[in-house]
């Protein structure tokens, strides 16, 4: 199938998203240092690391959460870098968490509302029940079927399993229909069955969605992802198609010197 | 004879000159008196302010009932000098009354519900209204207050100006205070461990059992601080139903403006505070809490985290 | 035999709460024909405390931000209404009069008020409140300081006199239910439920692309405008304002209503505003400390009894739906009140 890059003339030419130099520091603490990187409309790339080597934090600045000490960001060919976390996600940025962000007070079905609403027309509807719009719970409906939640619709989503509620953190950002979307270690904490299935879940997500994934699970990576980069103490050390990362000395000794 | 009426013209033009300069000197007079009330006001919001901004600082609580504590410890020292004519003794019994009910409220109350600041705030409201209205059946509704003993009582002559020595004396205590807490906090390890605690909470969920003595200290200091400003805020003002709110709102904007966990932000914020209120009091009566509002809310835009503060508000 | 009763609750339990509110509002209508002036006085206390509480409920329940000064609001309404036939307006005129002057107030406030975390804001909210009461207490030559203000008349609308209690007791009525049925749609509005996401995790919203502030905004300023509206209603009744009506005392009152009676459920606090109304005026004769006895019941329900008496009687009818076998309630019966705030995910501070 042809990536929406291949069909649109000039479109290849602009990346998803594209780092210049990126540094974000905490005081007299750097924690990403001079990052410059590139990732491709509709590619499946990864960001993997030893623990406290600034993935999160990259992706903390990426989303605009954190703001960039130095350098840029652009997505899509927009500068994104001083704007703020909303106007990114309305410009096609959406992302997921490490530590799960769900709404634990409300069910599956009012969280997934929430997130189809994120980018919808009815977010400051005041008067008609929201259970009342038929577009939105068709739409949360679907959404729940595709990410195997239907029968937990009605639940609490601290009722969850830890697999269902990463499966409704995937959701979530999925709501939105983003066009880049960071994925903060999805197989966090998962039983190795429910890895399969987040496997499954992740290679299911659209080609034309561009994916960057922090990872540890090396199943994980090497089943989604094509390429990636590898951070340690904030600074980029390696990168490229995967299978050269995996076989790359450098990585593994970064890997077996420091605890994964 | 045109010698004397050349005196009297250039004495009449002179009058207004010499009576403007009264003038000026009657205004200037106001303003030192003004701004002298002001830092004196400024010593007592300090000791409330301080004890509330590191139980904010170590504990992210929110005592509301610290203005009660005020209150309740002016009430307790009244009883003592009325009863035993010592104004020492009064000093120390408000401040260590207060100080064991702090204990009590911390360890009983607030344990249970520790890291749920909305309940904890809650509590601390609910506290506050109690101890009011038990106050109120104890002592009456009537306005109390103490008058300071010996010298205490009378007025120097500083200048051209008379002023009270009472506010001098509060003013004393409160540097004395303010010296004492820089040592404690600055050149001790429970002092380390509260500033360790003040940055980083983890750090202090991470250090475990002893942080929680130290809990219960910082709470009592403050509460002590509280019941010693009453018995001194007796003198200064007066003790009545509804004064512990007003030096709650007074203590609020002092920790916003000077900063959460601050205790330098404490000692500046009672002096912007004590200042403006009193010439806000002075020379626009109507508008006087404007005086206190606009400061804070530009502080709150510009630095939301207080000037000296490094929680965001 | 009671196992049958029980059980027939159990069945029934999701109309719980709509017979519950038509009950109520039965009562409501019949209180005046009882022919006790009383009764007349204290069901308008009730609704117009309620209203106020209900109001703190949207920005508190189900936004997560508790305003520990909105009493405010109803002051500015009330004083407005007094202003406003001081300087010789008609009531009716005073009543648009004084709801701008909320609005206006609800708009400068809440500029501040949103952009901050929200334990700054209960603390904000303390400072705003003591400043409206400071102006009314100061500002003697708008106010009337310390002696407050009479209110000269009551609106009339066409042939309808609202001169007697009992009439007015009506029109409260009628403006009470059209103004909670109001709040009772907002909060079950897509909007509604932004709001209860934003109280639930506040950056994961900004992350969806919701503009946060703006929509604390908006409900601060609906809040304050029902909250308002509440003060119009207290001064037509009372026909007569004070600074002590909205001292510190009473934006804790407030505070207490919605806690007391269950944070994040509408009904709660009107339940909550009966049951204060009830000890003002009943607990009051025979128990002298009667708020040191309604202190205590916020302390324990703070600690013990997170949902309220409202919140509490619902997840009992939801706890027998379980029971029963009838399956899982529709979340909107849940109530977790002081919980849902508790294990927010908004860190208070840093």
């Amino acid at each position: 199938m042809a990536t929406p890059s291949e069909s649109r003339p000039g479109a290849a030419l602009v990346p998803a998203l594209r780092l210049q130099g990126l540094y974000r520091r905490f005081g007299g603490v750097t924690a990403i240092s001079d990052i410059s990187l590139e990732v491709v409309a509709g590619a499946r790339h990864g960001i993997i690391g030893p623990n406290g080597a600034g993935k999160t934090t990259l992706f903390n600045v990426i989303s605009g959460e954190l703001s960039a000490s130095d350098g840029r960001i652009e997505l899509f060919g927009r500068n994104i870098t001083r704007m703020s976390s909303v106007r990114r996600v309305r410009l096609g940025l959406g992302r997921t968490y490490q530590i799960t962000r769900t709404f634990s007070t409300m069910t599956v079905r009012e969280n997934l509302t929430l997130g189809v609403n994120g980018q919808g027309r009815h977010k400051f509807s005041m008067l008609k029940p929201w259970r009342t719009y038929s577009t939105m719970s068709a739409e949360v409906a679907r959404l729940a079927d595709e990410f195997g939640l239907s029968h937990r619709l009605d639940s609490p989503a601290s009722d969850l399993s830890h697999g269902e509620v990463r499966q409704l953190e995937v959701a979530l950002a999925i709501a939105l229909k983003p066009k880049l979307l960071l994925l903060d270690e999805p197989g966090a904490g998962l039983s190795p069955g429910e890895r399969v299935g987040m496997r499954a879940l992740l290679k299911g997500l659209s080609p034309d969605l561009t994916l960057i994934m922090i990872e540890h699970d090396m199943e994980l990576v090497r089943d989604v992802v094509e390429s990636m980069h590898v951070l340690d103490f904030g600074e980029v050390v390696a990168d490229g198609p995967t299978r050269e990362i995996q076989s790359d000395e450098r990585v593994r000794r970064i890997y077996l010197g420091s605890r994964a | 004879m045109t010698e004397t009426r050349w005196a009297s013209k250039i004495s009449l033009r002179a009058l207004p000159l010499v009576t403007d300069g009264l003038d000026l000197s009657a205004k200037l007079q106001t303003f030192i008196q003004q701004t002298m009330n002001g830092i004196t006001y400024a010593g007592l919001l300090f000791l409330l302010g301080s004890g509330f901004t590191l139980i904010f600082g170590l504990m992210r609580i929110v005592n509301l009932a610290h203005g009660t504590t005020y209150l309740v410890g002016g009430y307790v020292g009244y009883v003592v000098i009325a009863s035993t004519g010592s104004f020492v003794l009064a000093l120390l019994a408000g401040g260590g009354s207060m100080a064991i009910f702090g204990a009590i409220l911390e360890r009983g109350l607030l344990r249970p519900v520790q890291g749920k600041w909305i309940s904890e705030l809650l509590l601390t409201l609910g506290v506050s209204f109690v101890m009011g209205d038990l106050a109120l059946a104890i002592f009456g509704g009537n306005p109390l207050s103490v008058r300071m003993p010996g010298f205490l009582d009378r007025s120097s002559l500083i200048g051209p100006i008379t002023y009270p020595n009472q506010r001098f004396f509060i003013l004393a205590v409160a540097i004395v205070v303010a010296v004492v807490l820089y040592v404690l906090i600055g050149r001790t390890r429970a002092g380390a461990m509260i500033r360790a605690g003040v940055d980083d909470q983890e750090m202090v969920d991470a250090l475990g059992i002893r942080i929680k003595r130290v809990f219960t200290a910082v709470f009592v200091l403050g509460a002590f601080l509280a019941g010693l400003a009453g018995v001194l805020g007796a003198s200064l003002l007066t003790l009545y139903p509804g004064a512990d709110s007003e030096i709650l709102t007074y203590a609020l904007v002092v920790v916003i403006v000077g900063g959460m966990g601050s205790l330098k932000g404490a000692v500046v914020g009672s002096l912007v505070v004590g200042l403006l209120d009193n010439y806000g009091k002075a020379y626009f009566p109507e508008l006087a809490y404007f005086s206190l509002f606009a400061p804070m809310v530009l502080i709150l835009l510009w630095r939301p985290q207080g000037l000296f503060g490094k929680i965001a508000a | 035999m009671i196992g049958g009763a029980v059980r027939m609750v159990a069945r029934h339990s999701h109309i719980f709460q709509v017979v519950a509110v038509l009950v109520a509002l039965m009562v409501a209508v019949i209180i005046p024909q009882l022919g006790s002036s009383f009764y007349v006085s204290l069901g308008l206390s009730v609704l117009i405390y309620g209203l106020l509480a209900i109001s703190l409920d949207v920005l508190g329940g189900y936004t997560g931000l508790i305003s520990l000064g909105h009493a405010s609001f109803l002051g500015v309404g009330a004083y407005g209404i007094a202003y406003a036939l001081k300087i010789g307006l008609d009531p009716i005129r005073a009543i648009g009069y004084a709801l701008v002057a909320v609005i206006i107030t609800a708009l400068i406030f809440g500029l501040v008020a949103v952009r901050v975390r929200e334990l700054t804001f209960v603390i904000l909210t303390l400072a705003m409140g003591q400043i409206v009461w400071g102006l009314a207490f100061r500002w003697v030559s708008v106010s009337g300081g310390d002696n407050g203000l009479p209110v000269t008349g009551r609106p009339s609308f066409g042939p309808i006199d609202l001169g007697t209690d009992v009439a007015y007791y009506y029109f409260a009525l009628a403006v009470f239910v059209v103004c909670v049925l109001i709040m009772w749609l907002l909060v079950r509005s897509p909007f509604g439920l932004s709001l209860r996401g934003i109280r639930d995790n506040e950056s994961r919203m900004r992350m969806l692309g919701y503009n946060v502030v703006v929509h604390k905004y908006l409900a601060f300023i609906i809040s304050g405008f029902f909250a308002g509206i509440s003060g119009v209603l207290f001064a037509f009744y009372n026909l007569y304002v004070s600074p002590t009506m909205i001292d510190f005392a009473h934006n804790g009152t407030i505070v207490q209503m919605v806690i007391v009676g269950g944070l994040g459920t509408i009904w709660g606090p009107l339940v909550g505003a009966g049951v204060i109304v009830f000890f003002q005026q009943f607990v009051s004769i025979s128990v002298q400390r009667w708020e040191t006895v309604l202190g205590i019941i916020f302390i324990l329900t703070v600690l013990f009894a997170r949902g309220g008496l409202w919140g509490g009687l619902l997840n009992l009818m939801t706890w027998l739906r379980r029971r029963y076998g009838e399956g899982p309630p529709p979340s909107s019966t849940v109530a977790h009140g002081l919980s849902e705030l508790d294990t927010s995910a908004n860190v208070a501070v840093d």
